[in-house]
């Protein structure tokens, strides 16, 4: 069942340094595939290609399919096994470990914005052993912020994906 | 943005009899999604077919066709 909702707008401001003169600030798009009560199961920021937006969008049905097989009503229990899946997905599409990640918040209750992306400087994810750190893209971002933060609620999460994830 | 006729059929849309309104506001703007007016509307259509919600949040201009 699908919506759409406008969260913002975008504008035009003048910048010597462009050729034209012009930058655009502001204009994206973020896709959310959520339970009826508003939880986020996944989500894909920014425009992709159709095959790319099939593929997320299979992953998130077969996601929730697995999960209410798995945990059945119990929230806890859901919350878990979607946190497992975007934790695979960082291990399979990123290379980062599960040990390199920060542990789940599931306690997110309020309507506030998350704080922050556990991310260094650059949008890079600061590992624990080897110390180092590794680039992620908008994806990479939004598995990890789900992996952290699992399924919460659109409005907990949409100003962080605009403003961090996006930019 | 393609301006899309609003489809008639309920079975099509997959809405209730009782929502009209929410019928005749959804459109499919020249995809071949079906796009309910609000995310609560999509949310209660949802809760009763047992499905999830797809929601699209745009940051960008409506009227201008090139809106993002």
């Amino acid at each position: 069942v699908s919506s759409f909702q406008k969260v913002g707008t975008f504008r035009i401001v003048v910048n010597p340094k462009r050729k034209n003169g012009n930058d655009k600030q502001g204009g994206n798009v973020a896709s959310y595939f959520t339970t009826p009560d508003g939880r986020v199961l996944h989500l894909i920021a920014g425009p992709v290609t159709a095959d790319t937006f099939l593929h997320e969008a299979r992953w998130a049905v077969e996601t929730c399919k697995l999960a209410q097989l798995e945990a059945g009503a119990n929230l806890m229990r859901f919350q878990t096994f979607v946190r497992k899946a975007h934790v695979e997905r960082l291990r399979q599409d990123h290379q980062i470990r599960p040990v390199d990640l920060p542990p789940p918040n599931f306690g997110v209750r309020t309507a506030l914005p998350l704080p922050t992306l556990p991310l260094s400087a650059g949008g890079r994810v600061a590992m624990a052993s080897p110390r180092r750190t590794v680039p992620l893209d908008a994806q990479g971002k939004v598995h990890l912020l789900l992996a952290t933060y699992p399924m919460p609620r659109v409005e907990q999460i949409y100003t962080l994906v605009f403003q961090r994830i996006l930019n | 943005l393609v301006k899309a006729e609003a489809l008639s059929a309920p079975a099509k849309t997959g809405l209730a009899a009782d929502e009209p309104a929410q019928q005749a506001m959804a459109q499919t703007y020249g995809t071949r999604v079906l796009f309910l007016p609000s995310p609560t509307a999509a949310a209660r259509l949802a809760q009763k077919q047992d499905k999830l919600v797809f929601t699209l949040h745009v940051s960008g201009n409506f009227e201008d066709p090139q809106f993002t």
